[in-house]
């Protein structure tokens, strides 16, 4: 269920949950086991380079926008609703890793920036970039 | 290259973070990538959320990149 505005409501149980109109409960994996190699980032912003953002790679969604941000009283539990995609859990292996990526995800929706994005096939963000 | 300086008026123009702990990174324009310091978790909390204020501003900041880290921030 969602509000009028599209926003995700709060249950009101405070589990470590989708957000409501999400995707099924089988949609989170493991994610304790999910990992990518710590490693700078590869892309550089679209101004620095025409070639930014063709990556090829189905896993990267590029230049797209983040349209929502959801979390609530439950560890890691961070969600952000990709345009044309849909919701998508932040990787919830490492807690800063969850701060930093909501941060750059709230930044993204507040100021409408282009933003790309690894979803992988366990369906968790596992990289952003904000431009 | 690694060096040390300070890299004054410099504009963000990009941030990254992955699922990795500690691993968030800022692009400096004219400057390129350059990791948010990692030595703990409050300091790379506290300076990402100087450098996203500054990235969503547009405000023109001054830090010093030790061995390509951002250790110091003025915005």
């Amino acid at each position: 269920m969602t509000t009028s505005n599209g926003m995700p409501t709060i249950t009101d149980t405070q589990t470590d949950e989708l957000p409501e109109g999400g995707p099924s409960e089988g949609f989170i994996a493991d994610a304790e086991a999910v990992s990518v190699a710590d490693a700078p980032p590869e892309l550089i912003p679209p101004e620095e380079s025409a070639a930014a953002g063709e990556r090829g790679v189905t896993a990267w969604l590029t230049n797209t926008r983040i349209i929502g941000v959801w979390s609530n009283s439950s560890n890691k539990n961070s969600f952000i609703n990709i345009k044309d995609v849909g919701w998508r859990r932040l990787n919830p292996a490492g807690e800063n890793a969850v701060v930093a990526m909501t941060m750059l995800a709230s930044h993204a929706r507040a100021d409408d920036r282009n933003v790309t994005v690894r979803v992988e096939s366990d369906n968790l963000v596992h990289e952003l970039y904000v431009w | 290259m690694t060096s040390t300086s300070w890299r004054r008026n410099v504009k963000v123009t990009g941030l990254y973070s992955s699922a990795n702990d500690l691993n968030s990174w800022a692009y400096l324009s004219g400057v390129g990538w350059r990791k948010v310091c990692d030595d703990t978790r409050t300091v790379s909390e506290t300076m990402l959320g100087q450098l996203t204020f500054a990235k969503s501003a547009g405000t023109p900041i001054s830090v010093f990149d030790a061995a390509n880290e951002i250790r110091e921030i003025y915005a």
